[in-house]
């Protein structure tokens, strides 16, 4: 009933503003089309001049009467008495005329037409005319200047190999590695498998700049095969304290050299495995970013991240897609911590090591049976450590001729889960204790200006153990050989042609494969600078 | 913990320089030059490019980075010469102090009319610089303007020293004014000039001699068979000399020095690390005489 009412109400003050609307709309028109307006002002001005002119010639007559009647006499004399009551009957009239245009003409000023833009025309839309404002409406703007920097970066890749293109699951499932599960998205930024013939990887939208003289937002969108994803999308402090940036938002973690590198800025077509494998690609994730650059004469730079862990082989809180096996665990989940060190070296060279250590306070993974059936819940700590490692040399020569790049990294992961709940044949609380680790070491020469040959090996796996409820099963390693030819022909295109040369271990069975790539990776448009 | 803090404190009190000097970081040895000149006993200066290579393709070294956390004003080249490393080491420094728009950031293209501007930005051009050519400081007059100019930054952030920096800066200018007319009169009459960058139109310009060509097909793209071709086939049987940078490839320039009877010169486009006013001025000679060499 009350319902009803408000309705009733509701409907009674919309008819009643309409109506109103109406009235106050109508009021000053009275009928009169815009147009009938414009002519009746035009007719109001033109008439009052008209007005102007005989009253000051009225003036002009009426004030030499007296001076004539001092010299006239008899008929003269009343015809020029008889001029000077008509004349000032005739300005009477002629003053009436004028306060009665005037007020209509004030009346009129009120009513919208489309004098601010010249006189209304019979083909303009009647009653759509601005209000004469009497000056410039413009504004004074700078229009689009305040666009921030865009690049786009089209990757495109011809991709072959000659495992009936099975070579990224190949590796994905390397024995010891593939006991990681993918419940939906994978937690990390894959930029992985590739059809056999023509991809179009991504494309990489990246936008940044100053939002106000305290913060500066990148965003970095990939559209590939998924849609639209936020590869990177943050907020850094551009004055915070000397020394001291805070990131937040959507970021690849700084641990290591390689993992807070964008595919555009890869020396290979694809990621090194040992990313690949103990983080899923790229630790990108959620959370707040602390570096600190004390002024030390050394390069040194330490940072911390609390990052809420949404990576599957690192932090992961599976409870949203298994809320029967697992309960949610809050995030931030994962916490990590770098520190880079770099000497002086002089300008034709540049060294820089690094530490890096993360530790996740939660984690939770499913281990699935061949069917595809859910056998076991994990649920437990999870801890890495990385050390990472380059060098570089600046040889002088013209674009990039002679000079070498020599980078290296090694990480280590451990897990220490538990059964949870679930149907599979172990009991609750039986401990599942995984310590894998991996190491790539990659060159890159500049064999003559704008070519580079590069090399790269990987191997995951030195330390592939797992033990559960105390029996160990030790695993094979995998391993990669990478050779990729680029060409720069500028610093914002490059065509590259790659070969690699793999053994992965596939159920206790040893899985050679090849790969090709042909890649196309263009960046257009302003692109901020990258570091080190 | 305290003990930690303290210690860090301790140490890095030992580590600030306690001299009042002003901390300067130059981008390239030319603007290190300049800051030199002015500033004198007042100031440090470190280099973050060294001369031989090009300024356009270098890396955002961390040592860079080392150097603009600790400075106190940058002098960079500006109008984008450095755009592929300055601004990411500037980033990576995260000193409030150096930004662009702070009393810390002084960039000679502000500070002058460049020339070559209003280009369209069109990457099919090659690298242009939309904003103007940045490769003034081949130019002495216009160094001797930015000098003035530093002079005044250096004077509003070490005060008491104002006046020394103005009067080095006037004797720089002053220097460069008494050579400016030799320098023209020596080079009048040269036939012209092929450079190998567009980074040599600023001292052509200065001299009054035309330059002829580009052995850049476009600006950042390394010389092809046919643009030298047409370069000889446009230029035989005139006059001229070839000159470019110690970071250039040689074989264009001596192919076409070759083909065309002319000199070609290589010479330092940037002065010597610990460069002085004096240096600057002798690194001119050189090239006046490179460019003059032609007309006797």
């Amino acid at each position: 009933m009350a319902r009803d009412a408000g309705v009733r109400v509701t409907v009674c003050t919309l008819a009643w503003c309409l109506i109103a609307l109406t009235l106050v709309e109508a009021r000053p028109i009275r009928g009169r089309t815009p147009a009938d307006i414009e002519r009746r002002r035009a007719e109001i001005v033109d008439r009052l001049a008209a007005i102007d002119l005989e009253l000051s010639a009225a003036a002009d007559r009426l004030t030499g009467i007296p001076a004539r009647m001092a010299d006239a006499e008899g008929d003269a004399r009343a015809a020029l008495e008889k001029e000077q009551r008509s004349l000032l009957a005739r300005r009477g009239a002629l003053l009436d005329e004028q306060a009665t245009l005037q007020t209509e003409q004030a009346e009129l000023a009120l009513v919208r037409t489309r004098t601010a833009t010249g006189p209304l025309q019979p083909t303009d839309p009647q009653g759509l005319s601005p209000l004469d404002l009497g000056a410039q409406t413009g504004q004074v703007s700078s229009g689009q200047s305040f666009n921030p920097a865009i690049s786009v970066i089209p990757d495109i890749a011809y991709y072959n190999d000659d495992v009936a293109g099975e070579a990224f699951d190949v590796v994905e499932e390397a024995d010891g590695f593939g006991a990681d599960h993918h419940d939906g998205d994978s937690g990390g930024h894959g930029h992985g498998a590739l059809e056999r013939g023509f991809n179009l990887r991504e494309m990489e939208l990246a936008f940044s700049g100053a939002v106000d003289p305290y913060f500066d937002v990148w965003a970095t969108l990939a559209v590939g095969e998924d849609g639209l994803e936020a590869e990177e999308v943050y907020v850094q402090t551009r004055k915070f304290l000397p020394g001291v940036q805070l990131r937040v938002g959507r970021f690849f973690s700084g641990v290591g050299h390689i993992n807070k590198q964008h595919p555009h800025q890869w020396d290979f077509v694809d990621q090194a495995l040992p990313m690949q494998a103990l983080f899923g690609g790229t630790l990108v994730d959620t959370g707040l970013q602390v570096t600190w650059l004390p002024s030390l004469p050394l390069y040194t730079l330490f940072g911390l991240e609390a990052l809420q862990g949404d990576n599957e082989r690192l932090s992961h809180d599976a409870s949203d897609v298994h809320p029967d096996l697992f309960q949610e665990a809050p995030g931030p989940r994962l916490f990590t911590g770098f520190l880079k060190v770099s000497p002086d070296i002089g300008f034709a060279h540049a060294l820089q090591g690094g530490v890096s250590f993360g530790r996740s306070r939660r984690h939770q993974e499913v281990v699935e049976g061949v069917d595809g059936a859910i056998d076991e819940s994990l649920e437990g700590e999870t801890w890495f450590l990385g050390t990472d490692w380059v060098w570089r040399y600046d040889s002088a020569r013209p674009l990039g001729r002679g000079d070498l790049t020599v980078q290296g990294e090694y990480l280590y992961r451990k897990k220490d889960l538990a059964v949870g709940p679930g149907p599979g044949p172990m009991p609750p609380g039986t401990p599942v204790v995984s310590a894998q680790d991996g190491l790539y070491a990659q060159a890159v020469y500049g064999i003559a200006s704008r070519w580079t040959l590069a090399g790269r090996v990987d191997v995951i796996g030195l330390t592939n153990r797992v033990e559960t409820g105390g029996i160990v099963s030790e695993y094979e390693r995998t391993r990669r050989y990478t050779a990729a030819l680029t060409f720069n022909p500028t610093e914002f295109s490059r065509v590259r042609v790659q070969y690699e040369n793999g053994r992965a271990w596939n159920d206790g069975r040893s899985v050679p494969f090849q790969q090709v790539f042909v890649q196309f990776q263009m960046s257009l448009g302003v692109h901020g600078a990258h570091r080190f | 913990m305290t003990t930690v803090v303290a210690l860090m404190f301790v140490l890095m009190a030992m580590l600030t320089p306690a001299a009042a000097e002003v901390r300067v970081v130059a981008s390239t040895s030319s603007m290190a030059m300049l800051a030199r000149e002015v500033g004198g006993p007042q100031v440090s200066v470190t280099t973050l490019a060294p001369p031989d290579r090009d300024p356009h393709y270098l890396l955002a070294r961390p040592s860079m980075m080392v150097a603009l956390r600790r400075a106190d004003l940058l002098v960079a080249v500006g109008a984008e010469l450095e755009i592929g490393w300055l601004p990411a080491a500037i980033q990576g420094a995260s000193n409030p102090k150096i930004l662009p728009g702070q009393a810390g950031y002084f960039e000679g293209a502000a500070q002058i009319d460049l020339i070559e501007t209003g280009q369209t930005a069109d990457r099919s051009r090659g690298d242009v610089h939309p904003m103007g050519n940045p490769h003034y400081y081949l130019d002495p007059v216009r160094m001797a303007t930015v000098a003035r100019a530093l002079a005044a930054r250096l004077g509003a952030l070490d005060p008491p020293h104002k006046d020394a920096f103005a009067a080095r800066a006037a004797a720089f200018s002053a220097a460069v004014d008494a050579r400016a007319d030799q320098w023209r009169r020596q080079a009048a009459g040269a036939p012209g000039v092929v450079f190998y960058h567009k980074d040599g139109n600023y001292i052509a310009a200065f001299l009054g001699v035309p330059v002829l060509g580009w052995l850049e097909p476009l600006p950042g793209i390394p010389p092809t068979a046919s643009h030298l071709r047409d370069l000889v086939e446009r230029l035989k049987s005139t006059k001229g000399v070839v000159l470019y940078n110690s970071f250039h490839p040689k074989d264009g320039p001596e192919f076409l020095s070759r083909q065309l009877g002319w000199k070609a010169v290589q010479l330092p486009i940037e002065v010597p690390l610990d460069a002085t006013g004096a240096t600057y001025l002798s690194h001119i000679d050189q090239w006046v005489q490179a460019i003059s060499g032609a007309a006797s």
